[in-house]
């Protein structure tokens, strides 16, 4: 498993949401599913779980990944992933 | 009466009330209803969907609705197909209760929701419709998480409306399939991501137990029971919170399990079914909560009916 860090939520989860919508022909607007990959916070930065299930391709270029144990030693509360805010949500599915 | 179906589907004879009509859970009990979900149609005048399905095939969303009283399980396949590699997973579980009244969150009103494809409960597994017995359950995998609101940290002016003080009851169905998963939720209220409502499965050695959270704001387990817990059956877990007179009690499958004197009410925003895992998280099947507690002869009555129906013993 791999970790990707974002600064923001907006950020993690529209990457999160771009890397979805390769595999899905439905726009958000229609959809409930915006994402697919567990999102975790330390409090400052924002982790995403990746295990390329859904391939990222070169969206995820230029970022290096982290480990478990990194982000652990981060701060990142692995058992409580986080969900994103209402106006998260909201500029998801403009 | 507790008919012990075995987990078979009711044939309308049993639905039958008094009067010779079709009977209703919520048509009998459904004053004070908060919010109301299940695979079976819970109430004569609700008219809308019952669950909405993500297929993994190209993971196209689809409402499912009900064929008679049940979910309408031809339409589910025909959304996900039946090949030996068709999952299908639900992304909405619509609430049948009405009670509704707040301002929607971006994602959902008084539905239970999931936005991301790693917790949404599996319902077809390999084109076959997820199930135990003949009664379709959701679940199967670890983790599954429906909740409202989804998009986290709003409120939605639902259940955050019903106020600071209020008691609460729920009743929660579940299948537990992994007897090494621990706090495992049937199902809970909560507060942001603190569980005070929370009817669970205890982190201890085997034989494990139900559990209930109450309000304090660090999740620790108040109540525990007493009945050690089943593997691959359904399960009743019940929760009763009142503030005055301040009894709360914990019972599984209609057997009280314990009670407490000293809950103080507080704040619920949040609705979570099931999820919370060490392992994979039961399988569920209903989930009811009531804004207030219905008397203690309607509460064994909703159990009666829900045992009934899902062949507990």
């Amino acid at each position: 498993m791999e970790y990707y860090i974002f600064n923001t939520e907006e950020e993690v989860f529209s990457k999160n949401a771009e890397i979805y919508d390769m595999y899905t022909t439905q726009p958000r607007s229609e959809r409930v599913t915006l994402y697919c990959y567990s999102v975790f916070g330390n409090g400052e930065y924002f982790a995403m779980e990746y295990d390329g299930s859904y391939d990222a391709k070169d969206l995820l270029n230029g970022l290096i990944p982290e480990t478990e144990k990194e982000v652990i030693n981060q701060g990142y509360n692995l058992e409580k992933p986080i969900d994103p805010s209402n106006d998260t949500v909201k500029h998801l599915k403009l | 009466m507790i008919l012990g179906l075995g987990n078979t589907i009711p044939s309308d004879s049993v639905r039958q009330g008094l009067g010779g009509g079709v009977s209703y859970l919520l048509d009998n009990y459904g004053t004070n209803i908060g919010g109301a979900y299940s695979f079976r149609k819970l109430s004569s005048t609700y008219t809308g969907e019952c669950i909405r399905v993500r297929r993994s095939s190209d993971n196209a969303e689809a409402d499912i609705g009900f064929n008679g009283d049940y979910l309408d399980e031809a339409a589910l396949l025909a959304h996900t197909g039946t090949g030996g590699s068709d999952d299908g997973f639900i992304i909405k579980w619509y609430d049948q209760s009405g009670a509704f009244v707040g301002t929607p969150s971006a994602l959902n009103d008084g539905d239970l929701a999931q936005s991301s494809t790693t917790y949404q409960p599996r319902i077809v597994n390999n084109g076959v419709i997820v199930k135990g017995g003949d009664l379709v359950k959701a679940g199967d995998r670890s983790r599954n998480l429906l909740a409202n609101p989804m998009a986290g940290g709003s409120g939605n002016g639902w259940i955050t409306n019903w106020g600071n003080v209020q008691d609460l009851a729920i009743f929660c169905v579940a299948y537990p399939t992994d007897t090494n998963a621990y706090d495992a939720w049937f199902g809970c209220a909560s507060y942001s991501a603190t569980e005070r409502g929370c009817v669970g499965i205890t982190n201890s050695a085997a034989p494990r137990y139900l559990t209930l959270r109450t309000q304090d704001g660090t999740s620790y387990i108040k109540l525990t029971g007493t009945t050690p817990i089943t593997y691959d059956t359904f399960a009743l877990g019940t929760a009763v919170l009142k503030a005055s007179p301040a009894t709360t009690s914990l019972s599984l499958n209609g057997v009280p399990q314990g009670t407490l004197t000293n809950w103080t009410n507080s704040a619920f925003n949040n609705l979570r079914w099931p999820g919370g895992a060490s392992g994979f998280s039961p399988d569920a099947a209903e989930f009811l909560i009531y804004q207030t507690p219905p008397n203690a002869t309607d509460i064994a009555a909703i159990e009666s009916d829900i045992i009934n129906y899902y062949g507990i013993s």
